[in-house]
């Protein structure tokens, strides 16, 4: 028998392996091919509108990457929910659960190593949006906004919230693919649903966290605005309806993703902690 | 020294008691063999010692440590083999060795030493393919070095050989025995009776998460003794005459020649028996069914009040 290791070198051991594993899956190589198709496609529709229009529409390459990185929230949620969506779960369902936790290692250690192996790989996959989004600006506009850096230190925060809740799922459900569709439907639908309706019913949204990511986008833009409040005609009778969109301040944006990541990853932590293993 | 005691072990899922107040305790080395049928609460022993479980009542203790209150010290010298591990399939056999050493503080030079130790004893798969890649028999090679792999001084297994072929079973029987010899403590439930006489000294029985009987094999023997003998005569004889003969109990007519007597399993009353039959008529055969550890566990899951 060893000596006795303490939590610090087991969770380097649980990140080592946890990382192999994923940079080795088609899963990632999958979610890398999905993130530089969807920036392919961007950059060319792009370049065949030709350098005028493009710049000829968004005024500044700030703007300009503040429209190009609208989707990089979808490409996070997608990443972080089949990077996380299943990774305590595969241990709920009995297989190598068995073999892992029977091992004299705290779950948070295991639980702590796998995230970080989570964000470092979604980060990477993440990185491939934004090298493709500074490379265009670099080719529209001759230069890279230095507020990109913002930008990536938001979408990092949005991806490790995201993580936390598809962590949360995946140490509720036994079934790892019921965790990863779960956790996509409340991360896609769910958040932009309640997202919504806060917008239509003119409060604030604060409580979303698919708002708060919009702080990704928000660092990036000039004509920032924090509500907007438009009158839409219902051509019933000659009334109207007044529409409210409301996006966050950067700093209120990091603190709803923070607060998520925080409360998600304990909820998820004590989940894993005290779940047993009956499969 | 290891030790496992159970103090009170209960585990009632909703209001199903899957272990009921079951308390024993092994120090030193030896195998303990854990007996009872399907659903009888093996399994959720092992799981409650090996943290995969908490206790409703009582405490799990492995080397002195309660397992529910510090999983992490109580299951550093413990090797668990718990119904049906697999390897992450993202790994190689080799990687996965690496990380349970890691995880247990072995060196890389052990680690590697070890591992080669264990492919040849266990024959394991080529180490460097992926476990997605190997066969069922193949990954429960790799989980049962990786089990070895840190020379624990307490396992706690759950069937270990089911699902092996019949030489593997040989390999890993073999390697119990030579744990035991080397003064490990060995938990294992089996349904190969066989195999739990060879390489146990002790065993549990429990029946529906209550246990019936601990003991060592020997004493099981005396415990369970035969109580009715099978003679034959050279020629047929009358029950009658028999029922008079010193020491039996009752006589069950088999044949003309040849019968079944009860008696109270004395070695006094087996002679007196024998020496009364040939009395009454030369005597072919005389013999008792031997005891073996399927009979008393037979005898007990069925309850034999005798038992």
């Amino acid at each position: 028998m060893g000596q006795v290791v303490g939590d610090l070198d087991q969770f380097r051991t649980a990140f080592v392996y946890q990382l192999r594993a994923y940079f080795r899956t088609w899963r990632f190589v999958g979610l890398l091919i999905f993130v530089a198709l969807v920036s392919v496609a961007i950059f060319g529709i792009q370049l065949d509108r030709g350098v005028a229009t493009v710049t000829g529409t968004f005024a500044s390459s700030s703007d300009y990457l503040a429209r190009y990185l609208a989707y990089v929230s979808d490409a996070v949620i997608v990443t972080g929910a089949f990077l996380g969506g299943d990774a305590l779960a595969v241990d709920l369902a009995g297989g190598p659960g068995y073999l892992m936790l029977s091992q004299p290692v705290r779950r948070g250690t295991l639980l702590a190593g796998r995230f970080s192996a989570a964000a470092v790989t979604g980060a990477a996959i993440g990185l491939v949006y934004y090298a493709f989004a500074a490379v265009a600006s670099e080719y529209f506009y001759g230069n890279i906004p230095s507020a990109i850096v913002l930008s990536i230190g938001a979408a990092f925060l949005f991806l490790l919230a995201v993580l936390a809740v598809a962590f949360f799922f995946s140490s509720f459900f036994r079934n790892p693919t019921v965790s990863i569709v779960a956790a996509l439907l409340i991360l896609i639908i769910g958040f932009p649903v309640v997202t919504a309706v806060g917008d239509l019913s003119g409060t604030e949204p604060w409580f979303s966290l698919d708002y708060g990511s919009q702080a990704i986008t928000s660092v990036l833009s000039s004509d920032f605005m924090h509500k907007q409040v438009t009158s839409v005609a219902t051509g019933h009778r000659g009334g109207s309806i007044l529409v409210y969109s409301f996006a966050p301040y950067p700093w209120e944006g990091a603190v709803i993703m923070a607060v998520y990541l925080a409360v998600f990853l304990a909820l998820s932590y004590v989940i894993y902690h005290y779940k047993e293993v009956k499969a | 020294m290891p030790s496992l005691e159970a103090r009170g072990l209960t585990k009632r899922f909703n209001a199903f008691p899957a272990l009921d107040h079951a308390s024993f305790r092994y120090d030193g080395g030896g195998a303990v063999g854990y007996l009872g049928p399907n659903g009888a609460g093996k399994t959720t022993t092992l799981k409650l010692f090996s943290a995969f479980l908490r206790p409703t009542e009582g405490t799990a203790l492995i080397n002195g440590l309660e397992v529910s209150a510090d999983p992490k010290a109580a299951l550093w010298d413990v090797g668990a083999l718990v119904e049906t591990p697999e390897p992450y399939p993202a790994l190689t056999g080799r990687e996965t060795l690496a990380m349970i050493g890691e995880f247990r503080g072995l060196s890389r030079e052990q680690i590697r030493d070890r591992t080669d130790h264990l492919a040849r004893e266990l024959e394991l798969p080529p180490l460097d393919r992926k476990t997605s890649k190997l066969s069922k028999g193949q990954k429960q090679r790799i989980v049962i070095a990786a089990t070895l792999l840190p020379e624990p001084s307490v396992l706690l297994l759950d069937e270990p050989t089911n699902g092996l072929d019949p030489a593997e079973r040989v390999v890993v029987r073999n390697i119990l025995i030579r744990l035991k010899q080397e003064q490990r403590l060995i938990l294992m439930s089996s349904h190969l009776l066989q195999e739990v006489t060879e390489i146990c000294d002790r065993v549990i029985f429990i029946s529906q998460g209550r246990l019936l009987l601990q003991d060592t094999v020997a004493n099981l023997a005396n415990r369970f003794r035969v109580t009715n003998l099978d003679v034959e005569f050279v020629r047929p004889v009358e029950p009658a005459a028999l029922g008079s003969v010193p020491g039996v109990l009752r006589v069950q007519a088999l044949t003309p020649s040849r019968f079944r007597l009860d008696f109270d399993g004395s070695e006094e009353a087996r002679a007196r028996i024998l020496e009364g039959c040939q009395k009454v008529a030369a005597v072919t055969s005389f013999s008792s069914a031997t005891l073996t550890l399927e009979d008393a566990y037979m005898r007990l899951i069925q309850g034999d009040p005798g038992a």
